[in-house]
C-alpha cells in the first residue's frame, strides 16, 4: 500500500450536538487517515461515534437534523477541507467524488420513486444525455450484480428485498465513479447469506473501480474478511489503530481485547460468550482521564487523571491507553 | 389507569395544557355562577337605552332591545357548554361503542358500521346537522342530537383500528384461551387501553360540538330567541352591524376563547397521552 | 388491469353504493315528513274520491319500496321534483344557483392549496425562524375563528369601517373577495399546519438524506424528495376537507347574501319547502362522494404503496 497516498484525511474531528441536557460531544479530536485504495474500517458499539464522524465528513449534520450541533476540525479529502466547503461546494463533492451508503437500505431509498429513477437522478448531474444516463443504470443494475436489471430498474424500494435494495444504493453512490465510498454498517440488517454478497461485491468494485471504502460496523467478523487497516472508536475517542493482521495477533488496547474476546469464535472454555459489562459514559459530562476506566479491568491510578494520548507502539499500530503504551509483550487477560 | 395519572401528571408540565385547563376552569366558573357574575338578567329589556357602545354601565354595550351584552354573553356560556357536553358524551357513548364492535368482532358488523360511518361522511357535518334540525324542528334538544348523529363517526373509526390492533396482542389471545368472555375481554383489556385516545378525542370534539351549537343557533335553527345562545345574538346582530359593529364581536371572541382553550387542553393531553395519534 | 384501475374501479363502485345509501335516507327522511304532496295542495275543492285518484296517480299508494323506486328513476333522469313556494323545477333552481356556489368554493380550494402548500413548506423548512413562528401562531388563531364569525369580521373591518369592498351580493371581482377569504383563511390554515409538520417529518427520514448524499442540489431535495412525499398526506387531507368547505359555503352565502345553493337552502328550510332541501342535499352528498373519490383515487396515483396495498385483485 503506498503510504504517501492518502485518500481521506481526518483531523481532530470534533463533534458535538445539543441535546436537552447539554451538549453532548459525541466526537473526540479524533485524527486518521485513510489511503489510497484500502478499506479502513472504522469499529465500534452503536452509539460510539462512528455514524457521526461519517456523517460530518459528508457533510449531513445540518441545522435540520441535528440544530445547535458544533463541528471542528479539518477533513482532507483531495486538496480541500471539507469542513470549510459551503453548503454549493459540498454539491459538487457529494456523490461525484465521495459515496456513502446507510445501514437500512429501505428507508433510505424514496418509497415514491422507482429504483432506477432513484440512481438516474445520481448520473444526470454530470451533465449527461437522458438516453446515455438510462442506458448508464441499466450497466450500473448489471455491474451490482442485479438479476433482471430491466425489471428491478421499474421497481419501486418497498417491492425490492433488503440485499437487492443495498445493490441500488450500492449502484447508486458508484454512478460517478467516487474515489472515496463510506459504507455505514452496510449489511447489519441483511440476513447472513446475503451479507457475505454484498462484502464481495464490495471487495470486488473496490478493485474494479480502484477506489477507498471507510467501512463503519460494530463487527469484527466482517472487519476481519474485508479491512485493510482497522481502527476502534470507543465513546467518542479512537483508542487503537492497525492494520487487520496488527488488530488479531496482538490487540493491544483493553477494549479490542474484550471486543475480541465477544466474538463467538473467541469461545471460552467454559463455552459462554464473553460479554463487556457497564454502558458507555455520559457523552454530556467532561469526564477527566481515560473515557474506558469504568470498564476496564487493567485500569492503573493514573487512567483517573490523565487521558491516554495515541501513540505508536509499533510501526503502524497505535494504542491510547497508558497500559499497553508501557507493558510489553503480553499483557494481563 | 395509574399510567394514565402519570400522562396528567406529565401534561400538567406541558405549559399550553395548563393554559387550556385555566380556560376551561374560567368557563365552567362563569356557566355556574352566571347569576352571580351577571349585572343583569339575560333578557331584561330595557328599550331606552339599546344598541348602546360599551361604558361603564353596560361593559359590553347592549343590544337592539337593551338587553346587557356582558350578562348575555356569560349566561350564553351556560348554553354552549351544556349542550356541547351533552352531544359529546352522547356521540363519545355511541361512537366507542360501535368501535369497539367493529373492531373486536370484524366480519360483517365490521363492514355494517363502517359503511354507516361512510354515510355519514358523504355529508359535510353541518349540513347534515342542519337537514336533522329542520326535520326534527329547531330545539336545543335536537341540536344536541343532530350534532351527536354528525360527530360519532370520527370516534368509532379510530376506537376500531385501535381495538383491532389490541385485540391481536399475545396477552388479549392469552385471555381468549384461558376461556375468558368476549365482553370481559373488552371491558377488562381492551377498553382500558382505548380511554386515553376517548379522553384525547373528546376534548377535541367539545370546541366542535360549540361552534356547531352557535352556527345552527345562527342559522336560527337551534336555540331560539330570547335564550342568549352566542349564535342567536350573533345572527340577531347582523341587522345592526353598521350602528353597534360591538355586538357582533364579543360572541365571536367568546367562541374563539372556548376553541383555542379546549384545543391547547386536547392537544397537551394528546401529546401526553398518545403522541402519534393524528386528529 | 393495474392495480390503480382496479383500485379506482372498487372505489367508485363504493361511492355509487354510498350515494345510494343517502338517497334512501334522504327519502325515509321526506316520507316521515308530515303530510304529502296531496296533502300540501290543500284545496276544498278536493273530495277524498279527487285525493285518491291523484294519490294513484302519482304512484303515492304504493308501498313506500315502490315509491323509492320511482322516486329515484326521476332522480336519474334529473327530476327532483318541484318546489313548493312557488313551483319551479328543482333541478332548474338548482343549476342556476351551482355556477355562484362553485364559483366562490373552487376559488377558495384553489387559493388554500395553492397559498398553503408553499408557505407549510417554506416554515417548515425554516422550523424555529421568525416566519416560521409567525405562522405558527397567525394559523393557531385562524383555526380557533368560527366561520360564520369571521366573515361577519371582515365585514366590519372592510365594508363597514373602512367602506372598501360590498357587504354582500353578487357583482363582479370586488363581490368575491370577501365571501372566499372567510371560507379559505380557517381552511388555508389547516392545509399550512399539515404541509409544515409532514414536511419536518419527512426532512427526518432517512432517504432526504440518501439524496443529499448522492449529490443534489438542496432546491432539488427539498422539491423533489420532501415536498412531494409531504404532498400525499396534504393532498388527502385537501380532498377531505371539501365537505367542509361546502358546508362552510352554505353559512358563507348566507352572511354575505350570496345567491348560491347555500343560501337557497337556508331560504328552503325557513319556508318549508322540503323538495328544495331534499334536491340540495343530494347535490352536496354528490359533490362530497366525488371528491373525496377523487382524493382517495389521488393518493393511489401519488403514493405507489396505497396503490399496492388497495389495488388487491379485482374478481
Amino acid at each position: 500500500m503506498d503510504q504517501t497516498r492518502r485518500a481521506l484525511c481526518v483531523q481532530h474531528l470534533d463533534i458535538q450536538f445539543s441535546t436537552p441536557h447539554g451538549m453532548a460531544r459525541a466526537v473526540q479530536e479524533v485524527s486518521f487517515d485513510i489511503h489510497a485504495g484500502e478499506i479502513y474500517a472504522l469499529v465500534g458499539e452503536s452509539g460510539c461515534g462512528k455514524t457521526s464522524a461519517a456523517h460530518a465528513v459528508m457533510g449531513l449534520i445540518n441545522r435540520i437534523n441535528a440544530p445547535g450541533h458544533r463541528i471542528g476540525g479539518r477533513v482532507l479529502f483531495e486538496d480541500k477541507d471539507l469542513l470549510s466547503l459551503t453548503e454549493e461546494e459540498m454539491c459538487h463533492v457529494r456523490g461525484r467524488s465521495l459515496g456513502m451508503i446507510f445501514q437500512n437500505p429501505l428507508d433510505a431509498l424514496n418509497p415514491l420513486y422507482r429504483a432506477g429513477y432513484q440512481v438516474y437522478e445520481a448520473i444526470v448531474l454530470d451533465k449527461i444525455g437522458k438516453i446515455e444516463a438510462w442506458r448508464r443504470v441499466a450497466e450500473l443494475f448489471n455491474q451490482v450484480k442485479l438479476s433482471d436489471p430491466e425489471a428491478r430498474m421499474r421497481s419501486y424500494p418497498q417491492e425490492l428485498s433488503g440485499g437487492m435494495r443495498q445493490r441500488v444504493m450500492i449502484g447508486m453512490m458508484l454512478a460517478r465513479n467516487p474515489r472515496l465510498l463510506i459504507a455505514d454498517e452496510p449489511t447489519t440488517a441483511l440476513d447472513v447469506t446475503i451479507q457475505a454478497q454484498v462484502l464481495e461485491l464490495i471487495l470486488a468494485l473496490r478493485a474494479a473501480l480502484e477506489m477507498s471504502v471507510w467501512l463503519i460496523t460494530h463487527d469484527f467478523g466482517i472487519v476481519a474478511e474485508i479491512a485493510d487497516r482497522v481502527a476502534v472508536m470507543y465513546a467518542g475517542v479512537l483508542v487503537e489503530e492497525a492494520d487487520v493482521l496488527g488488530i488479531f495477533d496482538n490487540p493491544r488496547h483493553p477494549y479490542t481485547r474484550m471486543l475480541m474476546a465477544s466474538l463467538p469464535r473467541g469461545f471460552k472454555r467454559d463455552g459462554r460468550l464473553r460479554t463487556i459489562a457497564g454502558l458507555l459514559p455520559d457523552p454530556t459530562l467532561e469526564i477527566p482521564g481515560c473515557r474506558f476506566r469504568d470498564r476496564c479491568p487493567a485500569k492503573i491510578e493514573v487512567c483517573a487523571t490523565q487521558a491516554p494520548a495515541l501513540v505508536e507502539i509499533t510501526p503502524g499500530h497505535r494504542v491510547a491507553c497508558h497500559v499497553a503504551a508501557t507493558v510489553k509483550g503480553d499483557l494481563p487477560p | 389507569m395509574t399510567s394514565i395519572w402519570k400522562a396528567l401528571r406529565e401534561a400538567g408540565r406541558n405549559k399550553s395544557f395548563l393554559v387550556g385547563l385555566a380556560i376551561m376552569a374560567s368557563l365552567i366558573a362563569a356557566a355556574l355562577l352566571a347569576d352571580w357574575i351577571s349585572p343583569y338578567t339575560y333578557d331584561e329589556m330595557v328599550i331606552v337605552e339599546a344598541l348602546r357602545p360599551p361604558s361603564g354601565q353596560h361593559w359590553l354595550g347592549t343590544d337592539h332591545l337593551g338587553r346587557d351584552s356582558f350578562s348575555r354573553l356569560i349566561h350564553g356560556s351556560r348554553i354552549a357548554l351544556k349542550v356541547g357536553a351533552i352531544a359529546v358524551t352522547i356521540q363519545t357513548v355511541v361512537g366507542v361503542l360501535l368501535g369497539l364492535l367493529a373492531g373486536y368482532y370484524g366480519g360483517w358488523q365490521d363492514r355494517v358500521i363502517i359503511f354507516l360511518t361512510d354515510v355519514i361522511w358523504a355529508l359535510p357535518p353541518i349540513v347534515l346537522a342542519i337537514a336533522i334540525c329542520t326535520l326534527l324542528g329547531p330545539s336545543l334538544t335536537n341540536v344536541i342530537i343532530a350534532i351527536a348523529a354528525v360527530s360519532w363517526a370520527q370516534f368509532t373509526r379510530i376506537v376500531r383500528s385501535k381495538t383491532q390492533a389490541l385485540k391481536n396482542m399475545p396477552y388479549v389471545e392469552a385471555a381468549r384461551a384461558m376461556g375468558e368472555s368476549d365482553l370481559s375481554i373488552i371491558l377488562r383489556y381492551i377498553l382500558p387501553n382505548v380511554i386515553p385516545v376517548i379522553i384525547v378525542l373528546a376534548t377535541l370534539a367539545l370546541p366542535v360540538a360549540v361552534v356547531n351549537t352557535t352556527a345552527l343557533g345562527f342559522l336560527g335553527l337551534g336555540a331560539q330567541p330570547p335564550l342568549p345562545d352566542w349564535g342567536v345574538i350573533l345572527s340577531e346582530s347582523m341587522t345592526y352591524i353598521r350602528r353597534a359593529p360591538w355586538i357582533s364581536i364579543f360572541p365571536g371572541l367568546a367562541i374563539i376563547y372556548v376553541v383555542l382553550g379546549f384545543n391547547l387542553l386536547g392537544e397537551g393531553l394528546r401529546d401526553a397521552l398518545d403522541p402519534r395519534l393524528k386528529v | 388491469m393495474n392495480d390503480l384501475t382496479a383500485y379506482a374501479i372498487r372505489r367508485i363502485f363504493q361511492s355509487v353504493f354510498i350515494v345510494l345509501a343517502v338517497t334512501i335516507l334522504l327519502f325515509a327522511i321526506m316520507h316521515m315528513m308530515p303530510g304529502d304532496p296531496i296533502q300540501l295542495i290543500d284545496s276544498p275543492r278536493l273530495d277524498e274520491a279527487t285525493t285518491a285518484k291523484l294519490r294513484a296517480r302519482w304512484g303515492l299508494d304504493k308501498p313506500p319500496v315502490v315509491q323509492y323506486l320511482y322516486w329515484l328513476l326521476n332522480v336519474l333522469k334529473g327530476d327532483l321534483g318541484r318546489s313548493i313556494t312557488n313551483g319551479q323545477s328543482v333541478s332548474v333552481l338548482l343549476a342556476a344557483r351551482l355556477p355562484a356556489t362553485l364559483h366562490i368554493t373552487l376559488t377558495a380550494l384553489l387559493l388554500q392549496y395553492l397559498v398553503a402548500v408553499p408557505l407549510g413548506l417554506m416554515a417548515g423548512y425554516h422550523q424555529g425562524s421568525v416566519f416560521d413562528r409567525l405562522a405558527v401562531s397567525v394559523t393557531s388563531v385562524l383555526r380557533a375563528i368560527p366561520y360564520f364569525w369571521l366573515g361577519i369580521l371582515l365585514i366590519i373591518v372592510f365594508a363597514v369601517s373602512f367602506r372598501l369592498l360590498p357587504v354582500s351580493g353578487y357583482r363582479g371581482f370586488q363581490s368575491l373577495i370577501l365571501p372566499v377569504l372567510t371560507l379559505t383563511l380557517p381552511a388555508l390554515a389547516d392545509t399550512l399546519r399539515l404541509t409544515r409538520s409532514e414536511v419536518l417529518e419527512v426532512l427526518r427520514e432517512k432517504h432526504v438524506t440518501t439524496a443529499v448524499a448522492k449529490g443534489l442540489r438542496p432546491q432539488m431535495v427539498l422539491l423533489r424528495h420532501v415536498l412531494r412525499n409531504a404532498l400525499v398526506p396534504v393532498t388527502v387531507m385537501f380532498f377531505l376537507s371539501v365537505p367542509w368547505l361546502i358546508g362552510g359555503s352554505v353559512i358563507v352565502e348566507t352572511i354575505f347574501a350570496w345567491p348560491g345553493t347555500g343560501r337557497l337552502l337556508w331560504k328552503a328550510i325557513s319556508a318549508q319547502d322540503y323538495p328544495v332541501v331534499q334536491g340540495i342535499i343530494l347535490l352536496i352528498t354528490l359533490l362530497t362522494v366525488i371528491s373525496t373519490t377523487i382524493g382517495d383515487i389521488l393518493t393511489g396515483l401519488l403514493d405507489p404503496r396505497i396503490r399496492a396495498e388497495l389495488g388487491g385483485r379485482v374478481a
